[in-house]
């Protein structure tokens, strides 16, 4: 039976509000999720990372999901930046939830802004073992809310055809310079973790899909993969297929990593991996967009 | 190792002296499941009335959650103890496996306000809520007889706000990546009639809960509420709502005594919808926390005011 424990963590001035969700038995690990900067709550929109967490919790993995200050139950001024992500403040929670729970294992699952905020997280973290990155988007910037600079997008948008290729070509200018610092954290982090990216066909994320490539090509014995998120250009978690994959993927993916503990009543007694042990770690392999099947795991 | 519950427990709950306030997580009984709470309380003596917060539907629910907890931490900081909790199917509720729909919200409202006296240890209560929230609230402070109600731009007409709710996927989809292709109400209408559900930026909205939300009346179904009621409007311009002056004329005919507040503030349209936007170079932040910071104020001014009068919410 899953058990939630709703907290506020101290860190700095300010309280930090999470929800530890914790399953029957000693946790196999523990996930963070962290909801990008869009204004959502620890449960995310549509609640998802709650029903992720309790999907977890059956697994007998123990979560902790947590708010930036000044959105939710958390307190301080709600500002969005990628230049001040919430590093300190993740990392605090993950040090608490950890102790409260337990777990030896630690991973994080975490969208936009909050997946940038795990890239540098997690080297802080001896724990960390595995992560879900979704929408790293590594061009991503923030967007302009200059009245004519607002105007040419809406009018370039609206040409069929030729409003496509001139976004395009605006993404490619923009080179790969905006997206160095994505890039370093991915390189750093896959060499001490496992790392699952789920990112959606727009133009924004770059050569990402050729630079996990070459990644996998040169880097260690961590796995590394990259799947399509469906829903075409929805935005973010608008598309319900959407919600439904990164749900599934999540779970799946942390239930692979963590290791089974045999001391897990509910773990014994139900689910896919449950009672077996953790399959041998296979060759990393990067699933690329037009290979992306929502049951691959690589 | 088991899990430390001492040291969870001990983090449920808060007290901050800048904010001038104390926050507690509540387990709560909503419908037919456990939901959380917070009770803001104030850190001197408490006021023997306090306050309930409805929140709105749909993905509205995150969109003015910060409105929700700007009201919920001023009324306290001014010694009203004040309860924001999920109705089942949001946030960290426990019960995900029916759509949530007004009756849902109604019921779980209901049930949360047998609970809140005991926990806050208040006498008297009352409701707020903020679109379709201020409508579960008129419902809920109408059948139960509640000592105040504050509407922060209410939902008054169900099938106006259903037309809204598919609106605001044609709107998102105009000025989205592919304007070219951005779906019709009409064809999601037709859509909802044919399979059923249509995805409203996300949320499943199914026609059940459609037809639902259609038949909410406000002038119709509030009839007995007779205490103090202020109600918002949150606009661009400064002319009233038809709907909402019609409204304060019905509360007024029942007995009530209500007045209509207009805040002006150019966000005013972001209002239940998203609110980040740069304001400042590569920082996001909240357009609304003017909103929130005007619906407080007058909202602690009237209820000043209504002390001052004798006539206390």
């Amino acid at each position: 039976m899953t058990r939630e424990y709703p907290v506020f963590v101290p860190s700095g001035e300010e309280r930090i509000a999470a929800v530890i969700a914790v399953p029957e038995g000693t946790p196999r690990g523990l996930v963070l999720m962290l909801p990008g900067g869009g204004g959502a709550p620890r449960s995310q929109r549509y609640g998802m990372y709650t029903k992720v967490a309790r999907s977890l919790a059956e697994r007998g993995i123990a979560s902790v999901r947590m708010e930036w200050r000044g959105i939710g139950e958390s307190t301080g001024q709600a500002r969005y930046s990628f230049k001040a992500l919430p590093v300190e403040d993740s990392v605090t929670v993950a040090r608490f939830a950890l102790r409260a729970t337990g777990a030896t294992q630690f991973g994080m699952a975490a969208n936009c802004g909050g997946a940038r905020t795990a890239l540098l997280a997690l080297p802080g973290v001896p724990e960390a073992r595995a992560a879900v990155l979704m929408m790293l988007k590594p061009r991503s910037i923030t967007r302009s809310q200059k009245p004519p600079v607002k105007r040419m997008k809406r009018w370039v948008k609206r040409i069929p055809w030729a409003g496509a290729l001139i976004r395009q070509a605006y993404w490619a200018v923009r080179g790969w310079r905006k997206g160095t610092p994505v890039y370093d954290g991915l390189r750093v982090l896959n060499g001490m973790s496992d790392l699952l990216l789920l990112e959606a066909g727009t133009v924004k994320v770059g050569k990402l899909s050729r630079f996990v490539a070459n990644l996998q090509a040169k880097n260690g014995s961590h796995r590394l993969e990259m799947r399509t998120l469906p829903g075409g250009a929805s935005r973010s978690f608008q598309s319900l297929e959407r919600q439904d994959f990164v749900i599934e993927s999540v779970v799946e993916w942390f239930d692979q990593l963590f290791p089974v503990m045999q001391d897990i009543p509910a773990h014994e007694s139900s689910h896919r991996s449950n009672g077996q042990p953790v399959p041998p770690r296979k060759p990393r392999k990067t699933v690329l967009a037009s290979e992306a099947e929502p049951t691959a795991t690589g | 190792m088991s899990v430390d519950e001492a040291l969870l427990e001990g983090h449920s709950s808060y007290r901050d002296s800048r904010l001038g306030i104390s926050e507690r997580f509540v387990r709560l009984l909503a419908g037919p499941a456990d939901t959380l709470g917070v009770i803001a309380s104030p850190l001197g003596v408490p006021q023997r009335l306090g306050w309930v917060i409805c929140h709105s539907f749909g993905s509205e629910q995150v969109d003015l959650h910060l409105t929700d907890v700007a009201m919920a931490r001023g009324l306290a900081r001014a010694g009203f103890p004040t309860l924001r909790f999920h109705c089942q199917g949001y946030g960290d509720s426990w019960d995900y496996s029916v759509p949530p729909r007004p009756s849902t919200h109604l019921r779980d409202t209901l049930d949360v306000l047998e609970q809140f006296p005991a926990m806050a240890q208040v006498d008297r209560v009352g409701l707020i809520g903020a679109r379709f929230g201020g409508t579960v609230a008129a419902l809920a402070a109408d059948r139960i007889g509640a000592s105040g109600l504050v509407l922060i731009h209410p939902i008054v007409s169900g099938a106006k706000y259903a037309a809204e709710v598919l609106r605001s996927r044609v709107i998102t989809e105009m000025l989205g990546e592919d304007p070219n292709r951005a779906v019709t109400a009409d064809q999601l209408k037709a859509e909802m009639a044919t399979t059923g559900m249509v995805n409203i930026k996300g949320w499943a909205l199914h026609r059940d809960v459609f037809d639902e939300l259609r038949q909410v009346d406000l002038l119709k179904e509030v009839g007995r509420f007779s205490g103090r009621a202020l109600v918002f409007q949150v606009t661009r311009r400064r002319t009233p709502s038809p709907s909402l002056v019609h409204l304060i004329e019905k509360l007024r005919s029942r007995g009530a005594e209500a007045e209509l507040d207009v805040i002006s503030h150019v966000a005013a349209p972001n209002f239940g919808y998203e609110h980040f936007r740069p304001v400042a170079k590569d920082v996001l932040g909240d357009i609304l926390e003017g909103v929130n910071h005007s619906l407080v104020e007058r909202t602690l001014l009237w209820l000043t005011a209504g002390a001052a009068a004798g006539v206390e919410a």
